[in-house]
This record gives C-alpha cells, structure tokens and sequence, in this order.
C-alpha cells in the first residue's frame, strides 16, 4: 500500500532566521515585537513568556512550526499599521491567528 | 499609585505585573512606571492602603501584617480547593452511583424479562395442555356420538327390513287369498 501525503520536520530557527523568512521580511527588533505580543495573548506561545520576570524568554526555543502564526501577526501589521490594534485583536479574537 | 509600587505592596515582580496588565488593557503602552489604573487598586485596596497608610512604620512592622494576609488567603485558597474537591468527589460518588444504578436496574430488567417468559411459557404450557385435553375429549365424544349413530342407523334399517319384509309376506299372503276367490267364483259362475 502506498501513503501519499506530505510532512513537514520540526526545524529549530534562530530568531534572525525566522525574522528573515517572515514576508515581507522584518528586522529583528520588530521580530521580537511579535514574538512578543504572541506570547502574552496566545496559550501556544506561553513558553516564550518568562514565568518568573514577565517579559519576553529568550531560551524558548523557535521552530518552523512558530512561523504560520507569526506570519498572521505579521501580516495584519502590515494592514492595520500599528502594533496596537494587533494586541487588541489577540485579545479578543485569538482564533483568527491561530488554526491551520 | 504606579506600577512599581502597586508590584512591591503585592509582593509580586514588577515585570509580571506588566505582562498582566497588557493583558487586560491591550490598548494601551505599559511601562513599570504606569499609573495602575482605579479599577484594579480597588480591586487590591485592602492590600495596598495598608502600604499606603504606614508607610513611616519599618518594613519588619509589616511582616506579622503580611502574613496575616497571606495565611488569611491561604485558609481561604485551602478552604475554596476543599470545597471543589468536596463537589468532584460528591460528583464522583454520584457518577458511581448512577452507574450502579443503571447496572443494577439492567440486571433486574433480565431477570424480570427471564421470569416472564418463565412463567410465559408455563402458561402456554398448561393452556395448550388443557386444549389438547379438551379436544381429545371432544374427539372421543365425537366418535362415540358417530359410532352410536352408525348402531342406531344399523338397528333403524334391520328394523325398517324386517317389517317391510313383514309387510311383504302379508302382501303375498292377501294376493293369494284373492286369487283363491277369484277362482272359486269362475267354477261357481262357468261362462
């Protein structure tokens, strides 16, 4: 019997490189912006909250995986044209990032 | 009141306090040194007039306060997850329960439904028994009934012979008287 289909392998990403393959691409300040939003409004992206400090941990570990949703957040920046209005609608609308 | 302090009279680290209060007003920008707003010292107001009000008092002052506070909350916390405890066990015991019930009133219906058919088929039993009985009866009645018929019948028709034959032999008998007479009346008369 033959599986069609295809998979995609978890790969590790430093933050430059994730902030590279973002469309259009970002510097990795505004990247960490993102990041950072993410992790204060979405359950999946918890691990990149530090736990005992608030702000954003940097030993979380990126991967491919990551990359769908910040390019969501990325996106509707690019719409909406402030960081603000993005953090309003994590908050109240979470799903509309999420999802495949 | 800003967010440094509101942090220190909560104990809690000034960044987590930020993390939190992003959370809840996302429109705005949040610096530890924000104003917290009213709604959330109110919220906290039992905690943050006792640092407000003695603020001239030494720090170890506070500690017996403090943790006063914290035990009081801690009863608090203990005797809130007690009672949900309590519930998931009740909710437990209820869930077994009900299932026991069910088990149980399955195991009755069985043996409810087996005791029907027991007694179903007993009862089938002793009608079709009786039946049976009554018609052989009513079988054997019939063929003493057609048997008595069939003597009667035999009696009827050597009775009805005998007498025809009677009446037969009383025929020849008279025929032959009136021939006798006729006769004698030709040698009387002589044509």
């Amino acid at each position: 019997m033959l599986i069609q289909g295809s998979c995609v392998v978890e790969e590790l990403l430093t933050r430059e490189e994730a902030a590279r393959q973002l469309e259009p691409s970002v510097g990795i300040r505004q990247f960490q912006k993102y990041l950072d939003l993410a992790s204060l409004y979405l359950p999946e992206f918890e691990d990149f909250r530090d736990e005992d400090n608030g702000g954003l941990n940097g030993r979380a570990k990126l991967t491919n995986w990551h990359l769908p949703v910040l390019q969501r957040i990325r996106s509707y920046v690019l719409a909406k044209g402030s960081l603000k209005k993005v953090a309003i609608e994590l908050k109240n609308h979470p799903e509309k990032f999420l999802g495949a | 009141m800003i967010v440094k302090e509101f942090a220190q009279a909560l104990k809690k680290v000034p960044g987590k306090v930020v993390d939190e209060l992003r959370r809840q007003y996302p429109e705005q920008k949040w610096t530890v040194d924000s104003q917290v707003p009213e709604e959330i010292l109110a919220r906290f107001q039992d905690i943050t007039n006792s640092e407000r009000l003695q603020p001239q008092q030494s720090p170890i002052a506070n500690i017996p306060e403090a943790t006063i506070t914290k035990a009081d909350e801690a009863i608090q916390q203990a005797s809130y997850k007690l009672t949900a405890a309590d519930k998931e066990t009740i909710s437990g015991a209820i869930a077994v329960q009900n299932e026991q019930s069910k088990i149980l009133g399955a195991s009755t219906g069985v043996t409810g439904a087996l005791l029907f058919m027991e007694s179903l088929i007993g009862a089938k039993g002793t009608v079709l028994d009786a039946f049976a009985e009554q018609s052989m009866l009513e079988v054997d009645n019939q063929i003493t009934e057609i048997d008595q018929s069939l003597i009667n019948l035999a009696e009827e028709a050597s009775t009805r012979l005998g007498k025809s034959i009677k009446k037969k032999e009383q025929l020849k008998a008279r025929l032959n008287s009136l021939r006798e007479r006729v006769s004698s009346m030709g040698t009387q008369i002589r044509f």
